[in-house]
């Protein structure tokens, strides 16, 4: 028996090495602590990095020295997603990617090759998903002064098309960036910053309700601008009368989705986040997302009404609801991000990458259906009006206004999360604003503009 | 020879050592299926293999242990009623866990663990003591008899003759010893009515009577 | 594990085979036209047997170049043997004369046995015959056969060019010495276990992994690699004279009462004389030997006491001498702040007691005390503590406290799945990393793949232990050789699992991999009792041979 334990014991460990590395190798090796890429670079000529459209943004020159793109405005609109050299910005393609530019994963017959010419060994080219245009655009159109971050997503492709986040930092002038470190500009604030969702998640609690709560067609909510939970009253910014699921969800009433959360629970609410992501180690390969978490340890009704109206507890980051904006437009299906468009090894072949995944079901297609003509609603007739196109492309949306302290005087943080129903322009957006005030009336706009130039771009 | 061919070189030979360990791997797995193969085999054609004597029933215990019965003797572990124990004698006089023993070059040690009114060659044993038995020793308890039968192999030249610790052997030339071994009145009470129940629960069936057990004394 | 071997013999009940009854059984067979034995095609490929028996000891002679080697390869002459046997003993049970010892022999008489009259040449004739069964015996189970052959040449193969690579990336000279590990290795595996009580896939797998850290050494430190060869010459030595003692003694009393003496005394050493290195305190320096670890050396006196006491003894009162010394050890080694170590001497006693005596109750109340010393452990020592949470969160503390787990996940990742190349990568980042974090140096330069068939080859050993172990006919030396692999096992599973964040992390080495003279050496003298109690296996299995089949050449 002992034999049998150890022999189980071993092979565990088999298991369990094969499972971490799997998973969390690339991770490992792309870890600014790792001494391999700094060593690395002295040996090894270090591929470049290119948009979409083949710009490039950054390579290294003949001296072995490592250059970005001329234009200041590129530079700066890409600068969370490439990276620096120095490896400050741990999730930029520059660190996180270098396993690739630094030829750790090339085979032996390339090496042979290079052995052939006398050649020093080069890595590969990135070619990244985003577009330098789109972005520097959105540098343009985002607020004034203000922090915050837009993921573009192309929801058929999986693609992120632009993941910009403010404030910026110039690659080739670290000091400043580093002497600044109170403005964060070397977090992506895309992927890395946590904050509350506010409206927008409603978008899973609807989702919750529409699975788990029977005839809500006959559903009616009287809003009288409050609604008592516990000791507390969940309140309204006006009283909104007697609607429907979707009425409410159009107007972002926060009473009804609180007396939905009631009948739900946090049993069943909770499931539904965990399914959409929430509380899950995001392991993509291409980026590293942080973790959102949304809490199910049941503290109180209060609590849950709080979390149902994505306040409280409930942290996202801009990634993850543009994620679940597309698995909405997909019909319900959420899928991984990609970043890298193609990797070119240093003879001109092109290397393998990991296959796309299939996608995971979040809820049921009529369920997405469903919130997705809520969400068009929302852009047409309710808060999110001022992020509409027009020339016949229609939006979906939801807006978010989450109140990121008690004082009233801070401003809340602007959301708007949507997407362009249209097949020819399978666009997702997400737009955050830090305490840049209403979602309907700062973010919106943003999201409106960066859709357009999308279209405009014809990515 | 270059920085970069011994790159090569070296990166060739991690995938030839993968080879290799995988090779390894397979090679003696298969080796120790072989060799067990082997052993199973060799055992098949030693039926003794395992097991350092016979113990034969001589005269009739009951009926689950006829004359002529062999109880295999392992060269070490516990002997008992209980069919966990390595030699099993499934007798009711014997204790579930009567007595442990090892075998030694052409001796059998046993200690027995419980009072079960073991005779070795008449020489009562009680627990705690060390009895050495030779091929051909009687063991007896109650109406079993057994004599015990060691291989040929484990023969030597060593001991003369079997025995019971010193002391023991005293207490039994004195004349004493008898009695510690065996079972008292009480006990010998129930077991007879224990025995006439059976039987008439076994003539009711309409079965052939069980010849009746004497009891000891 | 012995006790189920016994069961099935107590089952089987069966006929007794004697050597009259071999002369018996003959004569019915001469009487019997001889069947033919179908010889299983894969040995059929090898050497086609065409007849069986009458030739066979005339081939023997004339046809081999050794005297020990079979008629036909080892495997179809096993295969041979045993289904004559089985034919043998066939022919008694249908025999009248024999017919009473058969089956259950229920309620049979006894009669007693008719020996054949022998004259005297028939006698010589049967000398002979004894003769040369038992050398076919011993061919049988000592033949040194394809797939060990193989697995040795693979290792030299494998140990020639990594010493190669290691040459020319810049160890130069210096590593001449090690070149000597593929001729010794060879040796060792190929022609010793016929003469020496060596069992030949341990002995390869032992020479393989041995090879692999001498290899790797060399590459990262040539100086290391070096001493670790020499040192692996010792240990084979030492190895050899354990097997020897193990197989050929008699009575282990005074040589367990002696280690247990001289283990206590070893262990007091470091502390009386030793100096704070890492936190511990294990570590004495001994003249013209250099430093060296007694607690690795202890363990071989531990397996001994605790085999000796738990198979002679069957009461937990008589245990005790052995589970004290158990006890005191644990004891010293808290002291030496050598938790490491002193987790394998607690789980080894553990198993081995459970081994001994099965009492589940008194296993589960010792590892609850374990379960209880830890804890109170690490609410006492702060460095369990740390890395007891440098365990659960290495990235909190990615530059000072778990930079070492850090930096060997991060050499594994790199690794990929066939490594970066031998010389290649930067191992030396890692502190420790030729001594317990060898396995990721192997994984970086190797590749994952190579790591984990690494670990594959330990779990070969340790199946190849536990097949030999139950083969005993002791409980002793059961007992031993169990001590034996819970201890190599639990070893690799404690350095390994810690290494890729599965365990926390105790400083033990990596058996046999590792670099470190006590340890390899330790590691090698406890497979020397592993090949004692495989070799007293294989005696008696040889006997079993001699014993089953009559000879029948005549």
């Amino acid at each position: 028996m002992a034999m049998l334990l150890m022999a189980s014991a071993f092979m565990l460990m088999i298991a369990y090495a094969c499972y971490s590395v799997y998973f969390y190798g690339g991770r490992w090796v792309s870890n600014p602590h790792n001494p391999r890429i700094t060593s690395g670079k002295q040996s090894v000529i270090m591929g470049s990095i290119t948009d979409r459209d083949g710009t490039v943004l950054a390579y290294t020159d003949e001296d072995g020295e490592r250059r970005y793109n001329r234009n200041q405005e590129t530079r700066l609109a890409v600068s969370q997603v490439v990276g620096d050299s120095g490896g400050k910005v741990s999730t930029g393609a520059e660190t996180f990617h270098a396993q690739y530019m630094l030829g750790f994963r090339a085979s032996v017959l390339e090496r042979i090759g290079d052995a052939l010419t006398g050649t020093p060994q080069r890595g590969d080219d990135i070619r990244l998903t985003v577009s330098e245009r789109l972005s520097r655009y959105i540098g343009e159109v985002f607020p004034e002064g203000k922090r915050g971050a837009v993921v573009v997503l192309n929801y058929k492709t999986n693609e992120v098309l632009a993941m910009v986040s403010m404030p910026q930092f110039d690659p080739t002038d670290m000091d400043e960036a580093l002497s600044d470190e109170q403005a964060g500009a070397l977090i992506n604030r895309a992927t890395q910053g946590l904050y509350p969702p506010g409206s927008v998640f409603k978008i899973v609690t609807m989702a919750s309700a529409l699975q788990n709560l029977p005839d809500l067609d006959n559903f009616a909510f009287d809003c009288t601008g409050y609604y008592p939970v516990g000791s507390y009253n969940v309140t309204d910014a006006s009283a909104h009368g007697v609607q429907t699921l979707t009425e409410a969800f159009v107007h972002s009433c926060n009473t009804t989705f609180a007396a939905i959360s009631q009948d739900l629970g946090y049993e069943r609410l909770g499931k539904t986040a965990e399914e959409m992501g929430f509380n899950e180690n995001f392991l993509f390969g291409d980026m590293i997302v942080y973790n959102s978490s949304y809490p199910i340890d049941n503290l109180s009704p209060e609590d849950l009404a709080w979390s149902s109206i994505g306040q409280g507890r409930v942290l996202t980051t801009p990634m993850h609801m543009a994620l679940i904006a597309a698995a909405v437009a997909s019909g319900g299906v959420m899928h991984e991000p990609k970043l890298i468009a193609d990797i070119t090894t240093a003879q001109g072949g092109s290397r393998k990458l990991p296959s796309s995944d299939e996608g995971w079901r979040v809820m049921p297609a009529t369920v997405a259906k469903t919130i997705e003509q809520a969400m068009i609603r929302t852009v047409k007739s309710g808060t999110g009006t001022r992020a509409a196109l027009g020339n016949g492309y229609v939006v979906a949306g939801k807006t978010g206004s989450a109140e990121a302290s008690d004082d009233k005087d801070v401003l809340s943080h602007a959301w708007f999360v949507g997407y362009i129903t249209n097949d020819n322009a399978p666009y997702a957006v997400c737009v955050l604003v830090e305490n840049g005030g209403s979602g309907g009336g700062v973010a919106a706009p943003v999201a409106r503009k960066t859709l357009q130039k999308a279209i405009n771009l014809g990515l | 020879m270059t920085q970069a061919w011994y790159q090569v070189l070296s990166m060739s030979f991690g995938y030839l050592g993968a080879c290799i360990i995988a090779l390894i791997v397979l090679l003696s797995a298969r080796k120790v299926l072989s060799d067990s193969a082997l052993w199973r085999r060799v055992k098949k054609g030693t039926p003794q293999s395992g097991a350092a004597g016979v113990l034969r029933v001589i005269s009739a215990g009951n009926r689950r242990l006829p004359a002529g019965t062999e109880i295999s003797v392992p060269y070490e572990g516990t002997m008992g009623a209980s069919h966990s124990c390595d030699m099993c004698i499934p007798y009711r006089r014997v204790h579930m866990r009567s007595a442990f023993f090892w075998v030694e070059p052409g001796q059998l040690h046993i200690v027995p663990l419980h009072k079960d009114g073991f005779l070795v060659d008449d020489v009562p044993m009680g627990p705690g003591d060390e009895a050495v038995l030779r091929g051909g020793t009687i063991l007896r308890v109650g109406d079993l008899k057994m004599a015990l039968e060691l291989d040929t192999r484990t023969e030597s030249h060593l001991p003369a003759e079997p025995y019971v610790t010193s002391a023991r052997r005293t207490k039994a030339q004195q004349g004493r010893g008898e009695g510690i071994g065996a079972p008292g009145k009480g006990e010998m009470r129930r077991e007879k009515k224990r025995e006439e129940k059976r039987e008439k629960e076994q003539t009711k069936k309409g079965g052939k009577p069980l010849k009746k057990e004497r009891a000891r004394r | 594990m012995a006790r189920n071997e016994q069961d099935t013999a107590k089952r089987r009940r069966a006929v007794r085979v004697g050597e009259d009854g071999a002369a018996d059984a003959r004569y019915k067979k001469a009487k019997e036209p001889r069947a033919r034995q179908p010889a299983k095609k894969e040995s059929a490929k090898k050497e086609p047997i065409k007849k069986e028996g009458t030739k066979r000891a005339a081939k023997a002679a004339s046809a081999r170049e050794t005297p020990y080697k079979p008629a036909s390869s080892p495997k179809s002459a096993a295969k041979a043997e045993a289904s004559r046997a089985k034919s043998a003993s066939k022919t008694q049970a249908a025999s009248p004369r024999r017919a009473r010892y058969a089956g259950d022999g229920m309620g049979k008489a006894i009669a007693p046995k008719e020996a054949p009259k022998a004259s005297r040449r028939e006698q010589k004739d049967r000398q002979k015959r004894e003769a040369a069964r038992r050398d076919r015996a011993r061919a049988v189970s000592r033949a040194a056969d394809a797939k060990v052959t193989m697995i040795a040449l693979l290792t030299a193969v494998f140990e020639a060019l990594g010493l190669l690579l290691a040459t020319a990336n810049g160890a130069g000279e210096q590593i001449g010495i090690c070149f000597l590990m593929v001729p010794v290795g060879l040796l060792m595996t190929m022609a010793m276990p016929r003469v020496l009580p060596i069992d030949p896939l341990i002995m390869a797998l032992t020479n393989f992994l041995c090879g692999v850290g001498v290899v790797v050494l060399c590459t990262v430190s040539p100086a290391r690699g070096v001493r670790q060869a020499e040192f692996y010459m010792l240990g084979l030595v030492g190895m050899i004279v354990i097997s020897e003692i193990v197989l050929h003694m008699r009575r282990f009393h005074g040589l367990a009462l002696l280690s247990m003496l001289l283990g206590i005394a070893a262990l007091i050493l470091p502390l009386a004389f030793g100096e704070w290195q890492n936190g511990a305190k294990n570590w004495v320096e001994v003249p013209f030997f250099g430093s060296f670890q007694p607690s690795e050396l202890v363990k071989l006196s531990l397996v001994l006491s605790l085999a000796y006491y738990f198979s002679t003894h069957r009461t937990v009162f008589q245990m005790m001498p052995a589970i004290l010394f158990a006890a005191a050890c644990l004891g010293l080694l808290m002291l030496q702040r050598d938790l490491g170590t002193a987790l394998i001497y607690y789980l080894t006693t553990l198993a081995m007691f459970y081994v001994a005596c099965g009492n589940m109750p008194l296993t589960l109340i010792g590892l609850c005390g374990g379960a209880g010393a830890a804890v109170v452990g690490y609410k006492m020592f702060a460095h369990v503590k740390v890395r007891v949470a440098m365990w659960r969160n290495p990235w909190s503390d990615p530059l000072d406290k778990g930079y070492q787990i850090i930096q060997a996940l991060l050499a594994i990742g790199s690794g990929g799945l066939f490594g970066v190349g031998l010389g290649q990568g930067t191992p030396e980042q890692i502190p420790m990393y030729y001594n317990d974090f060898i396995f990721a140096v192997i994984c970086e330069q190797l590749g994952l793949v190579f790591g984990l068939l690494v670990l594959a080859v330990y779990l070969m050993l340790i199946w190849r232990g536990a097949t030999l172990i139950t083969r005993s006919r002791r409980s002793f030396e059961m007992l031993l050789g169990c001590g034996v692999l819970v201890m190599l096992g639990v070893q690799t599973v404690m350095i390994v699992g810690g290494v890729i964040k599965m365990l926390p992390l105790t400083g033990v080495t990596m058996p046999f991999l590792s670099y470190g003279g006590s340890s390899l050496t330790s590691c090698l003298a406890l497979m020397g009792i592993l090949h004692g109690v495989g070799a007293r296996a294989r005696d008696n299995m040889e006997e079993d041979i001699l014993f089953s089949k009559p000879a029948r050449e005549a």
